[in-house]
């Protein structure tokens, strides 16, 4: 029963740069709908596990469920294709291509034209920034853009797990609550999402529950209430 | 993407009526090693300028080319008409088990490895006598028979056309390739391997079609070499012919189709007004490498497209990007992605 509401579970999953272990067993499951945050300090982790769900990095051990199947040893592509995207940290767009480029490249695995088509028009719909902009080069982009495009390129695969490193990085206060903004409307439509976030406050504003990563460990995980309400877990591992 | 394509149909329809206005040998001479140039280095420009990687031993399919048609045609005697496109396929096929094996690998693995390969093939081309008649290589390979009887003058002028034709359909298979999905992916993957992988591209399958399609063209260059030389020796495996490609590639502009065109009409007509300098002449085209790489790093039509772009772009953003317009500028890698980094070393 609870295998089928868990769209991703981690089970005690290591990850190693050549002799450094960078994840030490990490457990988490991830029901279908909601937003989970994983919060930590930088080097804590959580980027090498978005890295590692996506298939960029091989587990050293543990096992990765995508909706109770493993996918712990499977390419990239072929992940993408299963339905979890990635959209990397620091937005990287292709900044000599445009905006258009961008965006229809993010439909590369999608065979439909009709149906990539539908989901170019409804990421336009979301983020109308972007129409303005269709033909200017990625690069020419504000931050902010950058990030939407970003997450409009992942969007263009149609998935139904978005991982996302940092959108709020390096944006304006205004502009990263439009992206968050962004994101609940997207839950709302049935896209899970697993946010990586330094910015607490921002994060636990539009996720569900959150997981705290201490140097590759999972240190502690709750609802985003308790986190919110809960100064000394937020004092200890967060600094805030 | 229009510029482009404008430009090789200008270069084509030019280089057709080229004879007509030099009609002497020695001017279709260098015509023919411009058609042979062309081929060349669009193979080199492939890989270098959109798989991003680079093929230091890139001479292995031009050489495989080389010697298929020559031993196809001294050996069993078959006619130019399949010895030529079946170099080409017998390039693609050893580019598929080349590429298979070195596109595992990136940087400077990947430079170093393919170079093995190509010694690996000198040497083989060198000491396997009863295949390749060893260092003496193979001569008398057939000319076509319709121009059998012909003057020197009108062999020449067969080879000059049949030369174009095959540098034509060499930039055209390139052009289509290019400008398609694969060929836009490919792109992705040198601009940044991590991204295009977060949008479900597998970057080794793309690059293995592009490494099979470079060799093709190489093998096509090869065995029209064969051909028009009449003779294969080892030195077809050999440095020298690596070198001329890069320099037609960085000169003339890497990630771009005409970059390398230009840049093998350039090499080919320095080699000759060069000649008068004799040894020096490594040393020049030397010094004009280097001042390539400093002042024009993306090549001539990198430069030039440039150009070109920065006078379009205005009026388009005050159209509020309201035109569609379908603009790429040739390869700029961003500060700490330069992953075609080894070209310039």
């Amino acid at each position: 029963m609870n295998a089928q509401t868990n769209i991703l579970e981690l089970r005690n999953l290591e990850v190693c740069y050549g002799k450094l272990r960078a994840l030490n067993g990490i457990n988490l499951q991830i029901r279908e709908g909601e937003i989970v945050a994983l919060l930590g300090a930088n080097g804590a982790g959580k980027s090498t596990a978005l890295r590692a769900i996506s298939g960029l990095l091989a587990p050293a051990s543990g096992d990765i469920l995508y909706c109770g199947k493993s996918i712990a040893k499977r390419r990239p592509d072929l992940i993408v294709r299963d339905g979890i995207a990635h959209s990397p940290e620091e937005r990287h767009i292709w900044p000599e291509l445009s905006v258009r480029e961008n965006l229809s490249l993010g439909a590369y695995c999608c065979p439909d034209r009709s149906l990539a088509e539908q989901r170019f028009e409804s990421v336009l719909q979301r983020f109308p920034r972007l129409r303005e902009r269709l033909s200017q080069l990625a690069g020419l982009l504000s931050g902010g853009e950058q990030q939407m495009l970003a997450i409009g390129r992942a969007l263009m695969s149609g998935p139904k797990l978005l991982l996302l490193d940092e959108p709020s990085l390096g944006l304006s206060p205004l502009m990263s609550q439009e992206v968050l903004g962004a994101l609940r409307e997207l839950c709302q439509q049935g896209i899970t999402i697993l946010i990586v976030e330094q910015n607490v406050h921002s994060a636990l504003s539009v996720a569900s529950r959150a997981y705290v990563f201490e140097t590759g460990r999972v240190v502690g995980e709750g609802s985003a209430a308790d986190m919110l309400g809960n100064p000394d877990l937020l004092r200890a591992y967060l600094g805030a | 993407m229009k510029f482009e394509r404008n430009f090789l149909l200008a270069a084509v329809a030019l280089a057709a009526l080229v004879p007509l206005a030099a009609y002497n040998e020695y001017a279709l001479h260098i015509g023919i090693m411009i058609m042979f140039s062309v081929m060349l280095a669009t193979s080199l420009n492939l890989i270098v300028g959109y798989v991003g990687e680079f093929p230091l031993g890139h001479t292995a399919f031009f050489g495989i080319g080389a010697y298929s048609a020559a031993l196809l045609s001294a050996r069993l005697g078959l006619p130019i008409y399949f010895t030529i496109p079946l170099a080409g396929i017998v390039a693609a096929i050893s580019g598929l088990a080349i590429g298979a094996v070195t596109l595992r690998l990136r940087g400077p693995f990947f430079v170093i490895v393919t170079l093995c390969f190509a010694e690996v093939l000198r040497l083989v081309a060198n000491n396997w006598i009863d295949l390749t008649n060893g260092p003496m290589g193979v001569s008398g390979i057939a000319k076509p028979p319709s121009i059998a009887g012909a003057s020197g003058v009108q062999q020449k002028l067969w080879f000059y056309y049949a030369g174009l034709v095959l540098a034509a359909a060499s930039l055209l298979v390139s052009y289509r390739f290019v400008y398609s999905n694969i060929g836009r992916a490919a792109v992705a993957v040198r601009e940044n391997r991590f991204v295009a992988q977060s949008i479900g591209i597998w970057p080794f399958y793309l690059g293995l079609i592009t490494f099979v399609l470079a060799a093709a063209v190489g093998g096509l260059a090869g065995g029209f070499y064969a051909h028009y030389i009449s003779y294969v020796g080892p030195e077809v495996f050999g440095f020298s012919f690596m070198i001329t490609m890069i320099i037609m590639v960085l000169a003339g502009g890497k990630g771009t189709l005409a970059g390398p065109v230009v840049g093998a009409v350039l090499v080919v007509f320095l080699e000759e007004y060069l000649r008068d300098f004799k040894d020096l002449r490594f040393s020049i085209f030397g010094l004009i490498v280097v001042g390539v790489v400093i002042f024009l790093p993306r090549g001539l039509m990198g430069f030039i497209g440039r150009r070109h772009e920065s006078y379009e772009r205005r009026p388009a953003e005050s159209a509020k990007g309201g035109v569609k317009r379908d603009r790429r500028a040739p390869a700029l890698e961003p500060a700490g992605l330069n992953r075609g980094g080894a070209a310039d070393a």
